[in-house]
């Protein structure tokens, strides 16, 4: 038979595999011991349609069997594996269907071994192969060892097995095994997942036993699309011998479907046991042609460049003339192309007479702003302004004879709007590389040349005098800002010293303030502890290294440098080593968490100090005096202040690790300790009232609290208090429960079912989508979100970075974009105790050692027997 | 079909989120899009059953104890991962495993304990014999896994639901998780 012509069904099950292993060997005679010596009766002669076959078993009774042999091993865990295991042993020509037409199944159909076989032709009785009891002592001992072998050699047994069945026979179980298969097969892996899915019900497996067996000729009708899964083939072309090799993953065949065109080479088999995995050209037009046309690679020296996606109609933003989507790309390749297509290289003056249409581009597509949000994660700002430099036609004077002038033009036009959106868009993160100084002074320079010499670039020369006066305003504010301090109190938030950079408390009141967060270059002063508790105060910058810290530290404390750590030590005990690259760690603590240096031998050694445990050193105030909606408008002032102070950029430098940016992240840190901060105050004052009807008032105190919270869109600390009073060491306090009121449980219980997580937190996430700004969303998700984003996807796939993944993380940075996109403005209630509230809320007390507030919370209402 | 809420709780670093996406996803190179309904949710049969799983992982908010609390209230069954490179994260596990029966209010809670990053096999500083060790005496099923070399990943999670199929079997009036105490209050 000529193999190179696709196997006839019937055929199929023929040995495919030239030379049987001899572990394959073994265990079958193994199991065969077993079976005859153990269970003697599945062996049997049978009749079916008039005709006996001899000593056969029974597919279904095999499977009992193996896997109750197998079970009590542990080895064998399900009929579907035990069937993969025996069709293993088929496939290698063990075992065989009774007339060769079956693979293994788990039914009533006759199998034999083939030693068995063979014997029965030349007679009647069990004149050979009835095992010795040395096979029998062989097989008990091994009979383990051949298992386990057997089951790892299964699972690809039952993937053939599935390849093998034709289309309709394939079950949803089927499909998905194979579709995962798939998606470790590099030549699909440019291919999105459901035609992959697709594909799952229609690709087939091929097998050739022997070297030298010619899948197609030169000059034939394509027929199929190769895929190599075992093995390796050559190219052979006429007149040329064998051009080239592929391997397992590599592909072949597709270029005559795709263009109806004879085949252009002949492949021949290069070894024994080939595997193939094979798609068929009406299936193949079906799936793949189209595509293979919606995905477009390009490629610079043979290399892919960029990877873009037709955008599926449904998908579709009926605004955008946009029909490619980036998928991925080199990170210079990606910025040509949003040049080249999303700004518009047109001289605006006259576009604009005609309709603004230089706008919309931008507008309509997140191509430009995401790749602005998440660059730094594969573009660092140096690189960026280098191929910047490389687009922008420096040095290349532009007179009116110049060939290429509209071009030219356009490129300069283009790396103009694209730097004023940069620097609109991104703000302060921009200025603090030195190098974008020096870029910004020699573009402005060199366009103002270019439009006194030519005329042209009027509107680029005004784009740029506006990034040049945002470039000064950072430079002016940073040199006011020289000497700016922040203390870093035993609790609380950082306090700003001197300096006074438009202060904080006025931010939220509808004045028009410019932001005022923590810069890198701000001092900060805080304690730096050794085991004996003895410390010394510290001034550096945020951006200071932990490693620069530790000898300054090191030297203040008279300890020896050698093998020393910077640690937090956390209120529960807990240490977290500082990593000598890490930096901004003043505002990285935990609640009551400190910073201890000591030897790295003698981290067991260090002890909390008494103040750790003991509620921080908050304002102790009776909470009734106050009005619960000024308190919850002043910690919503607060927190908006302290939300507005963080920038994007924190997000990305925290999940991918500030150490691989060496940025500080302090002002989101400060962020998300303040939700801390208010849930373990809510149930640090609970916890501290003795008084049970006071304790009862106290818990419905919090949970209006909660409402106006949830009234003024403050998410993150409306989650807080109902986080806080969700606490353990409150819900076991059943006389508290058992006074508060029906209509109060049920608050908290509607309360509760907003916070619940159930279906990715679906109640908040819908709430939030219906909410507009300004909004202080529950900060914890974004982290998680983002750390999914980045933990789940690769950043780079292929050399080339993955951009799905950017415009996931721009989604979820967006979100934050959003609920800030406009100012706070909701009106004071009528002011009874400003001050006073406005000075408690910034220094709340709290207990952050859950082992302290359960001790509390049994001292209050002893368990009860 | 029965629904579970899983719990996966472990230090910084352990690569928790890593095993919870390969479960969920099954694969490392795809698009994984976390802020979808259904991205940690996987239909799975077990025992014969088709079941439901949710994934509640603490991944990317470990700083946040009360998130970690609202897990826990809302689990039935939970996922305890160190990694078998980093002692300080094994030695973790003692004060979750003992905030999980404080929040679950019961000695009996399904449990995994899992030491992650097996195939850091040269890296490893956590013996196989102290993993055992201490879900003998924490009473529960230990695994060694690898998200990245796909190994044990999914025992994990089946495991788990046969041992809450035992601690509260189909069709007998399943407690809601966490509620015991507060059905007395509510």
């Amino acid at each position: 038979m000529d193999a190179g012509v696709p196997q006839d069904d019937k055929l199929s099950m023929r040995r495919e595999i030239k030379n049987t292993s001899p572990d394959m060997t073994r265990a079958g005679r193994i199991l065969r011991t077993l079976i005859l010596t153990r269970s003697p009766g599945l062996v049997r002669d049978r009749r079916q349609q008039a005709r006996t076959f001899r000593r056969c078993l029974v597919g279904a009774e095999m499977v009992d069997w193996l896997l109750a042999i197998g079970s009590a091993s542990g080895i064998v865990k399900s009929r579907h594996q035990a069937t993969g295991m025996w069709q293993a042993l088929l496939e290698e020509g063990i075992i065989q269907h009774v007339t060769l037409e079956h693979p293994f199944r788990d039914k009533y159909i006759f199998y034999r071994f083939t030693i068995d076989a063979e014997s029965e032709l030349q007679s009647r009785s069990w004149s050979r192969g009835l095992p010795s009891p040395d096979d029998e002592r062989e097989a008990d001992l091994k009979c383990p060892e051949v298992l386990a072998y057997l089951a790892q050699r299964a699972p690809d047994a039952i993937m053939r097995l599935i390849l093998r069945k034709p289309s309709y026979e394939r079950t949803t179980d089927d499909l998905e095994m194979i579709y995962e298969e798939l998606l470790h097969i590099k030549a699909l892996a440019h291919l999105s997942n459901s035609v992959k899915r697709e594909l799952a019900g229609v690709i087939v497996f091929e097998a050739h036993p022997t070297n030298g067996t010619i899948l197609f000729h030169q000059g034939d009708e394509g027929k199929s699309w190769y895929i190599i899964l075992k093995g390796s083939v050559n190219v052979v072309i006429r007149g040329k011998g064998a051009v080239t090799s592929l391997f397992e993953g590599d592909d072949f065949g597709k270029l005559a479907l795709v263009n109806d065109a004879p085949r252009a080479a002949t492949i021949v088999c290069r070894e024994d046991n080939c595997h193939f995995l094979r798609v068929d050209k009406d299936d193949f037009n079906r799936i793949l042609r189209d595509v293979e046309a919606n995905t477009v690679r390009l490629k610079e020296h043979g290399q892919d460049v960029l990877v873009l996606e037709k955008i599926s109609a449904n998908n579709a933003n009926p605004y955008s003339h946009f029909k490619y989507t980036v998928m991925a790309g080199s990170p210079a390749k990606m910025l040509e192309h949003l040049l080249e297509t999303r700004l518009d290289g047109r001289d605006r003056s006259s576009v604009d007479t005609t309709g603004r249409r230089a706008s919309a581009a931008g507008d309509t597509d997140s191509f430009l702003e995401e790749f602005l949000m998440t660059h730094i994660i594969f573009m660092p700002i140096h690189q960026l302004l280098t191929e910047l430099t490389k687009q922008y036609p420096f040095h290349t004077k532009i007179d009116s004879t110049c060939q290429d002038r509209e071009f030219l033009l356009a490129c300069k036009r283009r790396v103009v709007q694209f730097v004023h959106r940069w620097v609109t868009t991104i703000g302060d993160p921009v200025f603090e590389e030195q190098c974008t100084h020096t870029f910004l002074d020699e573009l402005f320079k060199e366009i103002q040349e270019e439009s006194s010499t030519s005329g042209a670039l009027r509107d680029e020369v005004n784009l740029m005098l506006q990034v040049m006066d945002m470039k000064r305003t950072y430079v002016d504010e940073i040199t006011a800002a020289a000497g700016q301090k922040w203390k870093l109190p035993p609790s609380g938030q950082p306090v700003c010293l001197f300096g006074n950079p438009s202060g904080n408390e006025e931010a939220g009141e509808g004045t028009r303030e410019r932001r005022c967060g923590m810069r890198p270059s701000d001092d900060i002063i805080f304690r730096v502890y050794c085991a004996d508790h003895t410390y010394c105060t510290l001034r550096f910058p945020l951006n200071t290294t932990a490693e620069g810290l530790k000898h300054v530290a090191a030297d203040k404390l008279g300890l020896k440098h050698d093998d020393l750590v910077l640690v937090e030590l956390k209120s529960s005990g807990e240490k977290i080593v500082f990593h000598d690259t890490d930096v901004s760690i003043p505002t990285s603590l935990s609640l009551n968490g400190r910073i201890f240096i000591s030897l790295k031998d003698h981290l067991d050694a260090l002890t909390c100090l008494p103040e750790q445990e003991r509620p921080t050193e908050g304002l102790v105030t009776d909470l009734e005096m106050f009005s619960t909606r000024e308190l919850a408008y002043h910690m919503t002032v607060l927190d908006w202040s302290l939300f507005k102070c963080v920038h994007e950029y924190e997000l990305i430098y925290r999940v991918f690790g500030r150490h691989h940016f060496r940025k500080i992240t302090s002002n989101l840190d400060v962020f998300l300790r303040r939700f801390n901060e208010i849930q373990f105050w809510v149930a640090t004052e609970i916890l501290m009232t003795s008084n049970l009807s006071k304790r009862v008032a106290l818990f419905r105190k919090f949970l209006k609290l909660a409402a106006y919270c949830k009234e003024y869109q403050n998410l993150n600390a409306f989650f807080a208090i109902v986080m806080g009073l969700g606490n353990v060491a409150l819900t076991r306090l059943t006389q508290t429960w058992e006074r508060l009121p029906s209509k109060s449980r049920k608050v908290f219980a509607e309360f509760e079912s907003f916070i619940d997580p159930t279906r990715n937190h679906r109640a908040y996430r819908m709430a939030l989508n219906k909410m507009s700004p300004p909004v202080l969303p529950f900060m914890p998700l974004i982290l998680k979100d983002m750390t999914f984003t980045h933990e789940g996807n690769k950043t780079f796939t292929d050399g080339l970075v993955s951009f799905e993944k950017m415009h996931m993380l721009a989604q979820t940075i967006r979100i934050m974009r959003h609920a800030r996109s406009r100012p706070l403005n909701v009106p004071p209630p009528t002011p009874r105790n400003e001050q006073e509230v406005k000075a408690y809320i910034r220094c709340l007390r709290c207990i952050d050692n859950q082992r302290v507030l359960n001790q509390l919370s049994q001292k209050l209402e002893p368990k009860r027997v | 079909m029965r629904e579970y809420k899983i719990v996966v709780l472990g230090s910084g670093g352990v690569g928790k989120s890593a095993l919870t996406v390969q479960f969920v996803q099954g694969i490392f190179v795809e698009k994984y899009d976390p802020t979808i309904e259904d991205s940690y949710r996987k239909q799975v049969e077990v025992e014969g059953q088709q079941c439901m799983l949710e994934i509640l992982d603490t991944a990317g908010t470990e700083q946040f104890t009360a998130m970690r609390d609202l897990y826990m209230k809302n689990g039935q069954g939970f996922v305890l991962v160190y990694s078998i490179t980093a002692q300080s994260t094994f030695n973790d596990l003692q004060d979750l495993r003992e905030q999980i029966l404080r929040v679950k209010d019961t000695d009996n809670v399904p449990m995994v304990l899992v030491g992650n990053k097996c195939d850091l096999e040269d890296e490893r500083v956590v013996g196989k014999d102290q993993g055992s060790n201490l879900a003998h005496t924490f009473g529960c099923t230990f695994l060694e896994t690898s998200a990245k070399a796909k190994i044990n990943v999914n025992d994990i999670f089946y495991d788990l639901v046969q041992q809450i199929n035992k601690v509260s079997p189909v069709g007998k009036t399943k407690p809601k998780p966490g509620s015991s105490r507060k059905c007395t209050l509510l």
